[in-house]
């Protein structure tokens, strides 16, 4: 029996959500079914955050989604806070609360939470490896800046 | 669904469409309910009514799952005693349809995309479900009294009905290129439903009606190319709903959630806009000072317009001149200075 994930990655006020089936046998390539991105409206921030809840709650429950892993926050290497940085961490806590709202268990990961969940490497050569990428999922290739959200699936999947 | 169906008063009539007529009525657990009557039509025989009733009560089980903030809940549905009718009772919105508001003219831009927020939201839903609409136009979009859009009367029509349906129900406009080529409704077709409907809610009724009527034209291919649009409204409106109306299906938005992801990034300047069929006047509000532009149509060679700036009143300060055009000019190049002027303004 199949289940559904989804991994949701926030950067800026970009949102990458991929869609996957993981199959029963853990053997079998998690098969993609949609790597999309949405973005913040435009215009005054409550209601354009209002409306990405909306859209991420709406989205989970529809497509009957029975986990979500979104990636947490981090500081910037070697570099203060700035203010895009606290903005995405505003997009982020959105997510988090609809993801919640659904009551679907929700898994926050980190970096870190990835690399001891996952394989034997880091993460980011993870995500640089082409044919990693194209032996471990089958259905529609994530785009190569969603292979962040497709790898929570994957350390999801291996916990 | 409510299994139990409670006692109903009925009101005054809401209005009358393709399938019967809408009441206002009391039911006492959800209290002030919006009735659709369905009645059997006099031509139909027994056998062609019996087919259309079973398929109809058949399909409440779908109306029954299309819960959602931005669809019109049905309550429940029921076989009238007669034997010649079927009810359902649904949400009462008394925000009425989108239908008045396009008659009146031109929505404002952020109006309009608030709407389409809404409305999406709930297509998308009932895409996700497997479910299309097939019937979106502004009389079918319907504000309640939290001011929120919501799609109403949801599984009415069916593909063999279409385009029957169409001809008579205002949604002749709305069938896509497709449909009229005898392929039938799906998604695709639900979302250049709902392009067409944005730009009618864009124009308003005199606009949209000085051009050939859709209907006419869409099955001669290239439809969104031929559109005429207002200058006001902004290049990235344009794409967006010149892509859900492409003819090519595979070209179109393919799902709701990417008209909404299209629409997230559109400028939203807020000029309120009143058409008539010889001019057209825009007016949009800067802190403390009005905007006005003028479009007069003279004729249909000539035409001339002019753009200025005056406070408010009760307010300090003088007018002051924004443009104009060089005399009298012809239509095309008025629209040019005017769609450069509007976006000189943004």
């Amino acid at each position: 029996m199949a289940d559904r994930y989804v991994g949701i990655v926030v950067v800026g006020e970009k949102v990458t959500v991929v869609d996957a089936e993981i199959p029963g046998d853990p053997q079998e390539p998690v098969v993609i079914l949609s790597d999309t991105t949405w973005s913040l409206q435009s215009g005054d921030k409550a209601p354009a955050l209002a409306l990405l809840y909306r859209r991420c709650a709406d989205y989970l429950r529809e497509h009957r989604i029975e986990r979500v892993i979104i990636k947490a926050s981090a500081l910037p290497m070697g570099g203060g806070v700035k203010l895009a940085l606290l903005s995405s961490a505003e997009v982020r806590g959105v997510i988090m609360a609809a993801a919640a709202s659904t009551s679907i268990p929700v898994d926050i990961y980190s970096k870190a939470v990835i690399s001891r969940n996952y394989g034997d490497r880091k993460v980011d050569e993870y995500l640089k490896d082409d044919e990693f990428w194209s032996t471990r999922l089958s259905g529609e290739q994530p785009r190569k800046s969603s292979r962040e959200a497709a790898m929570l699936i994957l350390a999801a999947r291996a916990r | 669904m409510s299994s139990v169906i409670p006692a109903l008063r009925l009101g005054g009539k809401l209005g009358a469409g393709y399938f019967g007529e809408v009441f206002l009525g009391q039911d006492s657990i959800h209290g002030d309910v919006a009735v659709k009557v369905l009645v059997r039509n006099p031509s139909d025989d027994e056998t062609k009514w019996r087919a259309f009733k079973e398929k109809f009560l058949a399909e409440a089980q779908h109306l029954s799952r299309a819960s959602h903030r931005n669809v019109v809940q049905v309550f429940y549905i029921e076989e009238l005693p007669d034997g010649d009718s079927i009810r359902f009772c649904m949400a009462y919105c008394p925000g009425g349809s989108l239908q008045a508001r396009f008659e009146a003219g031109p929505m404002p831009l952020r109006d309009v995309r608030d709407v389409a927020t809404d409305v999406l939201l709930g297509l998308d839903a009932l895409h996700a479900r497997g479910m299309l609409h097939r019937d979106i136009k502004p009389g079918n979009i319907l504000i309640d009294s939290e001011g929120v859009a919501k799609l109403g009367d949801f599984g009415l029509v069916t593909d063999d009905l279409i385009l029957d349906y169409g001809s008579q129900a205002g949604y002749y406009d709305h069938i896509a290129y497709e449909v009229w080529l005898g392929e039938g409704t799906s998604r695709k077709t639900d979302i250049w439903a709902m392009g067409m409907t944005l730009y009618r809610l864009l124009h308003g009724k005199v606009w949209y009606e000085a051009s050939p009527r859709p209907c006419s034209v869409i099955a001669d291919g290239g439809f969104a190319d031929s559109l005429t649009w207002l200058p006001h409204v902004p290049r990235p409106w344009r794409r967006v709903i010149k892509k859900m109306l492409h003819d090519d299906a595979s070209l179109r938005y393919k799902t709701a959630s990417q008209v909404l992801d299209a629409l997230s990034s559109v400028p939203v300047p807020n000029w309120s806009t009143v058409v008539t069929p010889t001019s057209i006047r825009w007016e949009q509000t800067v802190v403390s000072r009005v905007r006005i532009v003028e479009w007069t149509r003279h004729s249909l060679r000539n035409h001339e317009w002019r753009a200025w700036s005056e406070p408010l009143p009760g307010t300090g300060g003088r007018k002051k001149r924004l443009g104009e055009s060089p005399g009298m000019v012809g239509r095309l190049q008025a629209v040019r200075q005017l769609e450069s002027f509007f976006e000189s303004q943004s």
